[in-house]
């Protein structure tokens, strides 16, 4: 299909994005990618447009929440791990039934490959218990009530990119913050998880446009005792609500991240910084301070945004962005003079993490 | 003039008559409180008043709020103590009431519509105004309420991201409470640091056996409060679980087979300290067992999580603040509980906070006012027993003028 041929290099990966499935086959420095709306049929439509699908070497599927069972970063398939991810359903079953099925087919469809799986909660399994844990009785925290995070595949590459921006001991703490359409904030110590914005699910924490973000849990309770039934709420907190939800808008990240007009989105600008701020602060005060902000995205103007509006907003500790007159680099040290804290910008890329770890 | 004044715990009822006069602070012709209301356990349940220097303690079964009011009422009416007003707490008023409100029956028909808003604590309010009525029925009595105290709030932090018209018709938003005692704390503060609070960031963490929460406090006014629409949120309390994923609910209801109230039960009175060590819902409890015992290693998370909990809130609402002038703690045991004050002072000198660790250990009976901060810390640190009774009793003042 690139017009090329080196055999024994090609790689498939897959990412549930609901209610689609977005693909990306990679040979060697070529690519192709896309993505189906998740329905019967969708594995054939994604190999008729990769076409010389005898070329592909290796598979690789992120799985958004590893649950229990899944506890590595990357996990080679075996029928055990496809347990695992059965297993793993229930924490988060429309996404990571997504990866499943994707799984099961392709590995049916190419059972002399290697296929691997990607959690995105692994990173989190080393949080510490304070912080991981939820204040509820033994037997639900035994049960697997607990926080497992998020964004663990993002967080860990963004500080081991920052990290060789910052050599020699420049890096310590780090308040990692993706932004994007899940932004949310993780403190990393030393290359080890202390907190994250993300709880049980991605719901906690930050809002974004069509879910939540923290609410008190009382709330769900009142829904119930109204005559909603679970999938009502789930539906209402996940995909109903937000700053669309709020606004009855259908803005983008990027113009309230950005908020430069309209009342609605300065609105919505506020509680979208406010939230961020408090994760900050809440990062700092249990790693006992910081020396290093990433920020981190798939798109650089978002970025560049979010690091001019945090610069505005934050008050202490106080963040000066160095001014670029041209674009920003994929990683790129963002520090300006006098600035409390380093600002690195690492351009995420989670097709190259996983295209990294593919090993054929 | 004298204020006889009710102030309902979720397991006390404390209760005061101040003398008030027309200058000064008003004095106290009588203190009492009854303890351990409406809970089964090896320690019976008492009440104790003080009046003319004289304390007396009697150990009695009361089962509820609406008894341990009538106890207190008759012990004044027997003495033949005058009482010209009777002022209550009222912990979550709602979109109902902004500030301190008459008892008519226009309020008390809004008083019965915030029951929902805090399940716990304010129909125990309500028995026991019932029972004023029943006991004083010509003496007037007022209502005041925690929540008025956070209604200066910005949308930033009151508001929930949930679809406009569901916000609109269930009121959702967060609320915030404790506010007589961060009203208190915010007051006293400046007159003990002698500095006027505008201009002044306080984060002031009200730590009780029952309810605990923390609040972001500038120019006098509340900016942040870690309780919710609910108590139940925020920090990790005796019982209460405090922050926790919304969809979790959820979760447990659907994949567990929870009953709705079985689980908001479980969450509000089996959570928090209690949940996580499995053993006790009192903090001091809990820090003696874990150093060794059986219980050593669920004591150390549960006082691990305890800490971490409220060092996140101090750290988030520093952050909003932008900066920190002002660290206080109080209540039982923000104002008793030097080792958890410790605890939670270590590693802080991120944003200015320097414990001053012998100042510390001298506070810890909870009567009287401390700074406890060393000599180069950028935040004063500050002990100071509340005084909400005192609170309730200055608003009534207020009304009646």
């Amino acid at each position: 299909m690139f017009g090329r041929n080196e055999a024994g290099e090609m790689k498939l990966m897959f990412c549930p994005d609901k209610p689609y499935i977005r693909w990306r086959c990679e040979d060697g420095s070529l690519y192709k990618e896309g993505g189906q709306v998740f329905k019967q049929g969708f594995q054939d439509s994604i190999l008729k447009e990769i076409e010389e699908v005898k070329d592909i070497s290796g598979v690789g599927y992120v799985l958004f929440h590893g649950g229990m069972e899944i506890e590595e970063e990357v996990t080679k398939v075996s029928d055990k791990a496809i347990k695992a991810v059965e297993k793993s359903i229930a924490f988060l079953p429309e996404e990571n039934n997504i990866t499943l099925r994707a799984l099961k087919y392709f590995r049916d469809k190419f059972p002399y490959i290697p296929h691997f799986i990607f959690s995105d909660t692994a990173f989190f399994n080393k949080l510490p218990e304070m912080a991981s844990a939820y204040a509820v009785p033994q037997d639900l925290s035994k049960n697997g009530i607990r926080r497992y995070g998020g964004y663990g595949l993002c967080h860990r590459w963004a500080y081991e990119r920052a990290l060789q921006k910052l050599p020699g001991g420049g890096m310590k703490k780090a308040i990692s913050i993706y932004v994007g359409n899940r932004t949310n904030v993780a403190a990393v110590n030393n290359g080890k998880p202390e907190e994250t914005s993300i709880g049980f699910t991605s719901l906690e924490g930050i809002p974004t446009l069509r879910s939540c973000g923290d609410i008190d849990p009382t709330i769900v309770f009142q829904l119930k005792a109204e005559g909603l039934s679970f999938e009502d709420i789930n539906r209402l907190l996940t995909d109903r609500s937000g700053f669309a939800g709020l606004t009855g808008a259908n803005p983008n990240i990027k113009d309230i991240a950005g908020a430069k007009s309209g009342r609605l989105l300065d609105e919505t600008a506020n509680i979208y910084y406010y939230s961020v701020i408090k994760q900050i602060g809440s990062s700092l005060s249990v790693m006992g301070g910081a020396d290093t902000l990433i920020v981190t995205s798939e798109n650089k103007e978002l970025a560049q945004v979010f690091i001019d509006s945090l610069c505005r907003r934050l008050k202490f500790p106080k963040l000066k962005e160095r001014k670029k007159a041209s674009a920003m680099a994929n990683v790129e040290n963002m520090t300006g003079e006098g600035s409390a804290l380093n600002i690195i910008y690492v351009k995420y890329d989670m097709w190259q993490i996983m295209s990294e770890k593919i090993k054929v | 003039m004298n204020i006889l004044v009710f102030n309902c715990g979720s397991s006390s009822l404390t209760y005061k008559i101040f003398e008030a006069g027309s200058s000064g602070s008003p004095g106290i012709a009588l203190s009492g409180k009854a303890h351990r209301v409406g809970v089964k356990g090896a320690v019976s349940s008492s009440i104790e008043n003080t009046h003319l220097g004289v304390t007396e303690k009697t150990e009695i079964a009361i089962n509820n709020h609406g008894d341990a009011a009538a106890l207190a009422l008759k012990l004044i009416i027997n003495r033949a103590i005058p009482v010209d007003l009777v002022g209550h707490r009222f912990v979550h008023g709602g979109e109902y009431f902004k500030s301190s409100a008459l008892l008519n029956a226009a309020t008390l028909k809004k008083l019965k519509l915030c029951l929902p808003l805090a399940p716990i604590h304010n129909p125990i309010s309500l028995e026991v105004i019932q029972k004023t009525t029943e006991f004083m029925p010509s003496v007037g009595q007022y209502v005041v309420f925690d929540s008025a105290f956070h209604s200066t709030i910005p949308p930033e932090a009151y508001t929930y991201c949930l679809p406009r018209k569901v916000i609109k018709k269930f009121g959702f938003r967060k609320y915030g409470f404790h506010g007589l005692s961060y009203s208190y704390i915010t007051t006293e503060t400046a007159r003990i640091l002698q500095r006027p609070v505008k201009g002044m960031k306080i984060v002031a963490c009200h730590l009780g056996t029952g309810g605990s929460s923390v609040a972001a406090i500038a120019n006098g006014k509340s900016l942040d409060n870690s309780m919710g629409y609910s108590p139940l949120t925020g920090l990790v309390m005796s019982t209460r679980s405090g922050d926790l994923d919304p969809l979790l609910a959820v979760y447990i209801m659907y994949m567990y087979g929870y009953r709705s109230h079985d689980l908001l039960d479980i969450l509000n009175k089996k959570s928090g300290l209690l949940g996580v060590s499995g053993f006790s819902s009192d903090i001091t409890d809990i820090l003696s067992r874990a150093r060794s015992g059986v219980h050593e290693i669920q004591s150390n998370l549960a006082v691990n999580m305890y800490v971490h909990r409220l060092k996140k809130y101090i750290g988030a609402y520093t952050a909003v603040l932008g900066g920190m002038d002002a660290l206080v703690f109080t209540d039982d045991i923000g104002a008793k509980n030097a080792q958890i004050r410790q605890k939670i002072c270590e590693n802080m000198q991120w944003c200015g906070v320097e414990i001053d660790e012998n100042a510390n250990f001298r506070e810890t009976d909870g009567k009287k006012e401390a700074l406890i901060n060393t000599k180069n810390s950028k935040v004063k640190i500050l002990v100071i027993p509340t005084k909400e009774e005192l609170v309730i009793c200055l608003e009534g003042m207020r009304l009646v003028k």
